[in-house]
C-alpha cells in the first residue's frame, strides 16, 4: 500500500523487478483494485501514521516485534476495517429491522476476532456483498450487481454468490440477463491495463481458491462443485422467506467441510448466517456452537503460532516463544497433530452435511 | 437496571479485560523472557571445521534457559552436523545440543532450549558454534569479521509468579514511555469519548 504514494502504479512490475531489493521477497497476489484502495486508504491516513510506521511494516527481521509503537500501528491500520465493521452492522440493521441482529454483529467473538484479530481485508468484499444483496432485496438489480462488481474486483471469491442474485426472484430473470454484466465491468475494467503481462499473471500461480475448491474429490471427481449445484436447485425451488440466507448457509456448511479454508474466509459468509444464530431453536444453537467450536479445534491445530499465540504479540513479543497447542501435541503424545486436525475437517464435513440438508430445509 | 449501575458495570467490565489482557495473563503464561543479546550483525561468516566461533556473554537474569544463534544455509544444501555449546568461564561444557544443516534455514535462528540452569546475574558464560564441515563458505554464521563476535540471543525463566507480575509490570512500564505520548494520550481519549457516549446512549 506505501508504494502508491511513491508513484508505483503497476504494483505487479515493481514486485516483478524490485523483487531482490524488497524487504519481504513474496510476491503481490491480489487484485488491482485491492492495490490501488489501500493505497488511496495508505495516502489519507498517513498524516496520523506514527513516525515509525513504515519501518515496522518493512522490518522482516527478528526485531519485528519489538516496537514500542506496535498498538498505535494495529489501531491506525485497522481504521478502514472499523469503517466497514460499521457499515456491514448499519446494513444489516437495515435489512433486518432488528436491533438484535446489529448488537450481535458488533460484539459476537467470530465478528471481533475475523476483523480485528485476524486482520485481513475481507470485510471490505464482504459488505460489499451484503449491499448487494440489500439492493437486490429491493429490487435494485444494477446497483446489486454494480456493489457485488465492486467486490469482485476486490477479491475474486463473491462470484460464487452471483446464482443467488441471479435467481433471488424468478420474475426478475430476464432484468437480471440485464443488468448482470454489471457485475463483472469492474474486474475487466481494472485489470484491462494488466492483461499482457506475465509478471501479473505469475502474482496468481498457487493463490487460487478454485485449485482448493475442487481438491477433495470422490473417484476423479470434485465434491464441491456438485453439491454446490444441489443448492442452487434447492435455491431456485425453494419459497422461504429466508431463500437467500439459507442458500449461503449451506455452502458455507460444506464449504468448511470440503475445503482446506483459511479462519479469515469464515468473514464472507458470516453476516449472512447470523440470522440464524439469532432466530432458531436452542437445538439449532447448539448446532452451531458445535459447528463454530470444531472451526476453533481446526483453526488452532495448525503448524502456525501466528494463529494462536502470535494474535498476542502486541501486548507482549514473548507470546510468540509460547508451545502452539500443535507443539504441544507433538511433545507431549505420540498423536500426529495433523491426523487430529484432518479428522475434525471430516467431522465439520458430516456436521455441515447434516446441517445443510436437515436444519436448512426447516 | 438504573443507568449508573448499568454503567458501573461496563467499567468494572472494561478494567477487568484491560487488566486481564495485559497483566494477568502475560504474567501466567509467559515464563522465559529474554536475556542479553546481540543481533546487529548482518556480516556472514564461513563456518566449518576450521573455523568455530566463541561468543563469550555475562548473563542479565538468573536462570537461564536457552540461547540461539543465528546461522545461514544457502538453498539449504549443507546437511553437516552443528554443535552448540554452552560453556562456563572455565570452559567447561553445561549443556550442548547437535543439529544437523537440515534444521538450518536461509538463514534461521537455531534455538537450543534446556532445563534451567541455576545461574546468577553477572555469570559469565560463553556459547561455542562447531561444525563438522569440511567445506568452506557453505555453511554460514552472523557476525563480525574483525573480532569474530557473532550474533546471539538468551531468554530465561521467570523463578515465581510474583517475579513474573513484576517483570511484566517492569515490560508494561517501559513499553509506555518508549512508546510515543501523543498516541498514548489519543488511545485514551478515544477511550473515554467513547464510554461517555455510552453513558449517555443508555
Amino acid at each position: 500500500m506505501q508504494f502508491l504514494s511513491h508513484g508505483v502504479t503497476n504494483i505487479y512490475d515493481f514486485v516483478d523487478k524490485n523483487k531482490s531489493n524488497l524487504p519481504y521477497t513474496n510476491i503481490y497476489v491480489y487484485l488491482p483494485v485491492t492495490y490501488y484502495f489501500f493505497g488511496s486508504v495508505d495516502f489519507v491516513l498517513s498524516p496520523i501514521y506514527p513516525n515509525d510506521l513504515y519501518t515496522w511494516l518493512n522490518d522482516w527481521s527478528v526485531n519485528q516485534n519489538n516496537y514500542s509503537n506496535m498498538m498505535f500501528f494495529m489501531l491506525v491500520l485497522k481504521i478502514p476495517y472499523l469503517i466497514f465493521d460499521l457499515l456491514t452492522g448499519y446494513i444489516l440493521y437495515k435489512i433486518y429491522n432488528n436491533k438484535k441482529v446489529l448488537y450481535f454483529w458488533f460484539f459476537n467473538p467470530i465478528s471481533i476476532y475475523l476483523i480485528y484479530i485476524l486482520g485481513n481485508f475481507d470485510i471490505i468484499p464482504t459488505f460489499l456483498t451484503l449491499l448487494s444483496f440489500y439492493f437486490i432485496k429491493n429490487n435494485k438489480q444494477f446497483w446489486s450487481y454494480l456493489a457485488i462488481g465492486l467486490a469482485i474486483a476486490l477479491k475474486m471469491y463473491p462470484v460464487m454468490f452471483l446464482p443467488f442474485l441471479f435467481f433471488y426472484d424468478k420474475k426478475n430473470i430476464f432484468k437480471n440477463i440485464k443488468y448482470a454484466i454489471f457485475s463483472l465491468v469492474p474486474l475487466v475494467l481494472s485489470i484491462l491495463p494488466f492483461i499482457k503481462q506475465q509478471s501479473f499473471y505469475d502474482s496468481f500461480i498457487g493463490s487460487g481458491l478454485t485449485q482448493k475448491i475442487l481438491e477433495y474429490k470422490i473417484g476423479g471427481l470434485s465434491i464441491f462443485p456438485i453439491l454446490f449445484v444441489f443448492i442452487l436447485i434447492n435455491y431456485f425451488f425453494s419459497k422461504s422467506e429466508h431463500k437467500f440466507e439459507i442458500g449461503i448457509l449451506q455452502t458455507f456448511l460444506i464449504f468448511i467441510g470440503l475445503v482446506k479454508f483459511h479462519p479469515q474466509w469464515i468473514m464472507w459468509f458470516f453476516p449472512f448466517i447470523l440470522i440464524f444464530f439469532i432466530n432458531s431453536k436452542i437445538k439449532n444453537k447448539i448446532y452451531f456452537t458445535i459447528f463454530f467450536g470444531l472451526i476453533f479445534l481446526y483453526i488452532i491445530l495448525f503448524n502456525d503460532n501466528y494463529l494462536t499465540w502470535g494474535h498476542l504479540i502486541p501486548i507482549d513479543p514473548n507470546f510468540i516463544n509460547l508451545t502452539s497447542p500443535y507443539q504441544l501435541i507433538k511433545l507431549r503424545t505420540s498423536i500426529d497433530p495433523t491426523s487430529i486436525q484432518k479428522n475434525i475437517h471430516n467431522l465439520l464435513l458430516l456436521f455441515g452435511i447434516i446441517g445443510s440438508f436437515f436444519i436448512c430445509q426447516k | 437496571m438504573p443507568k449508573i449501575s448499568k454503567f458501573f458495570i461496563l467499567i468494572i467490565s472494561e478494567v477487568f479485560f484491560l487488566l486481564f489482557l495485559l497483566i494477568i495473563l502475560p504474567s501466567f503464561l509467559i515464563k522465559e523472557r529474554p536475556g542479553v543479546y546481540q543481533t546487529s550483525f548482518t556480516e556472514t561468516l564461513s563456518l566449518d571445521t576450521k573455523n568455530s566461533f566463541n561468543q563469550e556473554f555475562i548473563s542479565d537474569q538468573n536462570n537461564l534457559e536457552s540461547i540461539s544463534v543465528l546461522l545461514k544455509n544457502p538453498a539449504l544444501i549443507n546437511k553437516s552436523q552443528v554443535k552448540i555449546e554452552l560453556q562456563d568461564q572455565n570452559k567447561n561444557t553445561i549443556r550442548s545440543l547437535n543439529t544437523s544443516g537440515i534444521s538450518i534455514g536461509d538463514p534461521s535462528w537455531i534455538n537450543f532450549k534446556f532445563p534451567y540452569i541455576n545461574s546468577q546475574k553477572g555469570d559469565i558464560f560463553i556459547v561455542k558454534v562447531s561444525t563438522d564441515n569440511p567445506l568452506s563458505d557453505h555453511l554460514y554464521i552472523y557476525g563480525n569479521n574483525e573480532n569474530q563476535n557473532i550474533n546471539f540471543k538468551t531468554t530465561y525463566k521467570s523463578s515465581s509468579i510474583i517475579n513474573s507480575i513484576k517483570e511484566n509490570l517492569d515490560y508494561r512500564k517501559e513499553t509506555i514511555l518508549n512508546s510515543n505520548h501523543f498516541y498514548s494520550i489519543y488511545y485514551l481519549t478515544i477511550l473515554i469519548i467513547t464510554n461517555i457516549l455510552i453513558f449517555f446512549s443508555l
